[in-house]
Parts: C-alpha cells; structure tokens; sequence
C-alpha cells in the first residue's frame, strides 16, 4: 500500500522542522544574557518584581506557590496543585526563561532591566 | 465486526493507553512533553474509519483520561492540542504527499503548537513562546514514533473488517 512508504516528504518535513527548531534555540540563545529581574504574574497581571542576586524565599498568590531565589536561578518549591508540573522544571536563570503554573495560572519569568536602555543607546 | 463494538474496543484501548501515559514519570523539566502513546489510536482511527470517528474517540479518551487521571486543566489543554492536530493530519491525509509517518509528525507539532496557543490564551502571556523549539523537536520525534507504531498496529488490522 502506498501510505506504508516513506516518502521523500516525510523527511523534508522532519529536517524542516529541526531547522527552525535549531533557529529558535539560536535566537534565544543569542538574546538571553544572565537575567535582570524576575517577573511574578497571576492570572496575565503583573504583581511583582524581584532581583535575582537577593537569596530570598517567599509564598504568592495567598501561599499556593512557594518561589525561592538562591545564587540568581530561580525555583518553585512548592504548589497546591495535583500534577507538580512548575514544581519539577528546571530552575531558570536567564532572561526570557520561564517557570508556569498552570492551574493557578501563575506566570514567573525573568526579564533583563538594562533591555530598555540598551535599546536606547543602540538606537 | 460491528462499528458500535469496533468504536467501543477502541475507546477502551485509547482510554488503557492515556492511564499508561500517567503512570510513566517523564519530567524533563519542559511540561507539555510527553509521548501521547493515546494518540496512536487517533491516527489508528483516522487511517482505519475517518476523521469523524477518530474525533469521538479522541474527546471521549481525553475527556475520561482527564476527570479519572489528571485534572479538568490538562483537558483543556489536551482537547486544543487534539484538534489541531486531528484537524492537520485529515487535511494533510486528504492531499496526499505525505506517508503514515510524515502525517503523524505533523499531527504531534500541530497538537504542541495547539496546546502552547491554549497556554498563551490563558495565561494572558507571551512569554511561554520559549518553549516552542523544544516542543517542536518533541512533537515531531514522538510523531514518528507513534507514526511508526501505528503502522504497525494497521498492518495487523488489516483484515478486521468493519461494518455499519
């Protein structure tokens, strides 16, 4: 039957979509540098700022989740909710990266504070 | 075999394969990646009956999948990701340039862009946009392989006939 072969599409398909994968990680890459601020958001609304060189550990969202800073990398330690998806991730550090909670809708990220500035001398 | 029968061992099969998936601990540190063994009934199904039952056993599997073994969030997200990639595989399916396992890909990075899409909408945030190349490259490795394994599962169906 002929849907049973591999066509020469499939792996057009396969090596076009490594490309752009391999694209992104590149762009990221080039634009991440070690993180400024992290950004706490709930529910799409910003609700704090945190630098990332302060070892600090604190409850959001009225202790459903629990975030700890510690040698700038940023972690969830805890969380009310039943598949501990947030609580799992890797640890971030750097800007753009992010830790979500799903269930509670919990967005932290970390954003780099010089990025308007730098943007503004290199205009 | 009779369709009722046919759609009613599926279904049971799929909601088998969904329990299986919740039982392997697979963190990798990215959430939204995982195999989707469930999916191999949905292209099972695509290939073997149609879209239209490929559809009701996908949301009957996610839906049962989610209010026993997970919780009402990760149908929301599942059920986006299904459609999508439901909807990608029968219209690539239809024009006829790709093989089983091409679609298959397809279908795995349509259900991870479908899914991502969903989070943005509803977390209210772009910046979850950072895990797009990794689940591109999960998408369309876990596609192969579901691609590959039902292949597999429709050469050994092949003579179970199915009648209305």
């Amino acid at each position: 039957m002929e849907k049973k072969k591999v066509r020469k599409n499939d792996f057009i398909f396969l090596i076009g979509i490594m490309l752009i994968a391999v694209l992104c990680f590149g762009i990221q890459f080039l634009t991440s540098d070690s993180g400024g601020n992290l950004i706490v958001q709930i529910n799409g609304e910003k609700i704090g700022s945190y630098p990332l060189d302060e070892d600090v550990e604190f409850d959001i969202n009225g202790g459903t989740n629990r975030v700890k800073i510690t040698g700038g990398k940023v972690q969830m330690v805890r969380a009310d909710c039943p598949d501990q998806i947030c609580v799992h991730h890797k640890e971030i550090s750097k800007n753009n990266e992010t830790i979500i909670c799903l269930p509670n809708k919990i967005v932290l990220s970390i954003e780099s504070e010089e990025e308007a500035e730098v943007d503004a001398t290199t205009n | 075999m009779k369709k009722t029968a046919w759609l009613g061992v599926f279904a049971a099969l799929a909601i088998i394969f969904g329990y299986l998936e919740c039982l392997i601990p697979f963190h990798i540190g990215i959430p939204g990646v995982k195999l989707g063994i469930a999916n191999i009934i949905t292209v099972v199904m695509l290939y073997k009956t149609g879209i239209k039952e490929a559809g009701i056993i996908t949301v009957v599997r996610v839906v049962v999948v989610g209010f026993l073994f997970a919780n009402a969030f990760s149908i929301i997200y599942s059920l986006a990701g299904c459609f999508m990639s439901l909807v990608t595989m029968y219209l690539l399916k239809k024009k006829e340039c790709f093989s089983i396992y091409g679609i298959s890909m397809a279908g795995g990075v349509a259900h991870n862009i479908g899914q991502l899409a969903m989070a943005v909408f509803l977390l209210e945030t772009g910046s979850i946009w950072y895990y797009l190349p990794v689940l591109l490259i999960s998408g369309v490795l876990t596609g192969l392989v579901i691609g590959i394994v039902s292949n597999e599962m429709l050469k050994r169906i092949k003579d179970f006939k199915i009648t209305e």
